[in-house]
């Protein structure tokens, strides 16, 4: 499957100067007062040690940025990998714009009230060997931040730009897209070992 | 942006413990080191597009901010304070300026080049 779809993600894209070309607004500024409104919550929740809101941050949030990783990297990535070309470019041309402002704040919401409610529960106080998991979760979030900050943010942003321009290279957008594809896929399988992690730590 | 992940990951590991020092100020140094040589090189370029990597570091650099702030608002609130503080607020620093310049020379590079004044 994973071959299949780099392959075809590799595939140039050289009709993406088509007579349709999708318009793209980089980031959805209609959804940042949402973002804002999650945000200033997570502040108040983070500010009052208010439980059960840092629980439902934490779960929603995380549940949210683990569901969103596996279907795009298993599911949306190999569909978009055997599209067409045109199809390929009208899709993602929608799709990041929405990624890129969802998933940082999905990111945000997980990690900070997961942090704040593993401190007021006194769950990092507990001794090794448990708190291997820990140290465990820590990893495999270094390694997802790794990936996503240092190359799928930035192909992803790349594209974006390139669509923009009058004549896309569609070459250099395959090449990026084939990135986007295969890093997706890694964050999913990164994912999957947070699944193992987080429902060990709540089964103790 | 590694170095202050790995020291951010190492110092957490041993929260609510007290923290060595040694490791995070070495991989902090490696960090700002790294930092510091990623501009001087970006800067010494001529035939680069200036205008579109500012245009994306200005909205990058907000929102790492906003995110960067908030981490350390978290750590504040949690009674982090003296030297550890201080080690996680440069972290921080550095994570919130690194991520806006990976994301703008990563769109600029492909870029048209400026036209020259």
């Amino acid at each position: 499957m994973a071959e299949a779809t780099m392959g075809n993600a590799a595939a140039p894209l050289r009709a993406v100067s088509m007579p349709e070309r999708p318009s793209i607004q980089i980031v959805p500024v209609a959804a940042v007062p949402v973002v804002v409104v999650v945000l200033g919550a997570l502040v108040v929740s983070i500010a009052g040690n208010w439980l059960w809101a840092l629980d439902f941050f934490h779960i929603v949030g995380g549940g949210l940025w683990t569901g969103v990783d596996l279907f795009v990297g298993f599911v949306i990535g190999p569909i978009v990998g055997s599209m067409s070309v045109q199809a390929r470019a009208q899709f993602m041309a929608k799709f990041m714009p929405r990624m890129l402002l969802l998933m940082p704040t999905l990111v945000t919401m997980t990690l900070a009230s997961g942090w704040q409610l593993a401190r007021h529960l006194n769950l990092l106080a507990v001794g090794y060997p448990q708190h291997w998991w820990f140290v465990a979760s820590f990893a495999v979030v270094g390694v997802m931040s790794v990936v996503a900050l240092g190359v799928l943010e930035p192909a992803n942003l790349a594209v974006l730009f390139e669509m923009r321009k009058p004549h896309p290279n569609g070459e250099r957008i395959g090449r990026l897209m084939k990135r986007f594809i295969y890093t997706a896929g890694i964050t999913g399988v990164m994912q999957v070992a947070i699944l193992v992690i987080m429902t060990k730590i709540a089964t103790w | 942006m590694i170095f202050v992940i790995v020291g951010g990951i190492y110092i957490a590991s041993y929260v609510p413990r007290t923290v060595a020092l040694a490791i995070p100020i070495v991989v902090l140094a490696l960090a700002l080191v790294l930092l510091v040589t990623n501009i001087v090189i970006l800067s010494r370029l001529r035939d680069f597009a200036w205008t579109v990597f500012f245009q994306v570091f200005r909205w990058t650099l907000l929102a790492y901010a906003v995110i960067a702030g908030m981490i350390g608002y978290v750590f504040i609130d949690d009674g982090t304070r003296g030297s550890l503080l201080v080690i996680l607020v440069s972290m921080l620093l550095i994570f919130a300026v690194d991520i806006p310049v990976v994301l703008s020379f990563a769109v600029a590079r492909f870029q048209d080049v400026d036209e020259p004044a």
